[in-house]
């Protein structure tokens, strides 16, 4: 049995909470366009959003004082971004995005730190919902990211490049970033369905829940979030 | 849509009885969905964040530990794909607009800031 959920007070299956504790790793490894300290931070900044007061969307979280940490390594453009992910998702547009990216961050820095916050979210969702505190964060390895644009990457389908891969358009957000698709992968394999029963096997089940009440909860989130997706 | 699509394979019990009103809200009732109202108050509260110490056992006893684990997991892993479909411009599958279009009508989906419409997949 896993330790890494050691204070929870259910039982957590082993391939969910080795997926968390492999999330929890890789955030404190380099990427491909972020060290692992600037990676560290943007979960950092992700712990701040959901636990501040609440503020409109189009408000800077870094044009308020002691809000963010703005010595830290992270630029002021990433900042705000991991706001409005963490907050305020349903309101982003491609003007947003441009304007983001126009503030000097690379498509595929910000493709990655999509990915990050995105499970940076998860985990303290899932951390919240289960009654225990957000895992602590490991110390921040060495090392520096590459830095190298994939092949064949372009923006054709989203607003962000992407790989030219088969599938659906959720399944294509991340991969021109492989550390961040990864991650993804590897979290939705182990909290959701597996992508070859996600049509072909509309009764698959873990054993806990259906399929009608895996779908209702899927749905009745995205809603609350507001995701047209 | 898979919710609607996994309605129909389910057994006699469900089968046919879906309504998407337990989507849109908790109040709705179970919706033809085995603790459908639990399930979907559960995933309100997780984004709120308020009101989950009394729930969590209302949880175990309705659907077990497991079931308690598995539906955070999925509370999660949906807070992790909006936003990577809302911050990335993830437009509709092509092959979904068409199939989804009553269901978007139903929940006002088309309303959202986050519509986005399919885009043609490059040759």
């Amino acid at each position: 049995m896993s330790t890494f959920y050691a204070d929870a007070s259910v039982s957590i299956r082993d391939d969910l909470a080795e997926a968390h504790r492999l999330t929890v790793e890789g955030w404190a490894r380099p990427g491909n366009w972020w060290s692992a300290a600037e990676r560290l931070a943007m979960i950092d900044e992700v712990r701040r959003a959901r636990t501040s007061d609440e503020m409109p969307p189009w408000v800077r979280a870094t044009t308020i004082d002691g809000l963010t940490d703005r010595a830290g390594p992270l630029p002021e453009a990433a900042i705000d971004a991991v706001w409005r992910l963490t907050n305020h998702p349903g309101t982003l547009t491609e003007d947003w995005y441009r304007e983001t990216i126009a503030r000097g961050l690379r498509p595929e820095a910000y493709v990655e730190l999509v990915g990050v916050v995105a499970t940076a979210n998860c985990l303290d969702v899932f951390a919240d919902a289960i009654g225990v505190d957000s895992r602590p964060l490991p110390a921040a390895a060495e090392g520096e990211p590459d830095q190298t644009t994939m092949p064949g990457v372009a923006v054709s389908t989203h607003w962000v490049p992407t790989a030219p891969v088969k599938g659906a358009n959720v399944g294509k957000a991340l991969t021109s970033v492989p550390v961040a698709a990864e991650a993804w992968r590897r979290l939705s394999d182990a909290q959701y369905v597996p992508p070859e029963a996600l049509i072909k096997d509309l009764a698959w089940s873990r054993g806990a829940l259906d399929r009608m009440q895996v779908e209702l909860l899927a749905a009745r989130t995205s809603l609350l979030n507001e995701c047209f997706y | 849509m898979l919710l609607g699509l996994s309605s129909l394979h389910d057994d006699a019990e469900t089968e046919g009885r879906l309504e998407l009103s337990t989507v849109a809200t908790s109040e709705a009732g179970d919706g033809g969905v085995r603790h459908g109202a639990l399930l979907s108050r559960f995933a309100e509260l997780v984004h709120e964040r308020a009101g989950l110490d009394d729930t969590r056992p209302e949880m175990v006893d309705a659907l077990g530990e497991e079931g308690l684990v598995d539906a955070a997991a999925i509370c999660a892993n949906f807070n992790m794909m909006v936003r990577i479909a809302d911050g990335t411009g993830t437009p509709l599958d092509e092959g979904t607009v068409a199939p989804s279009a009553e269901l978007r009508d139903d929940l006002g989906l088309d309303e959202l800031t986050s519509r986005r419409v399919a885009q043609s997949q490059p040759t």
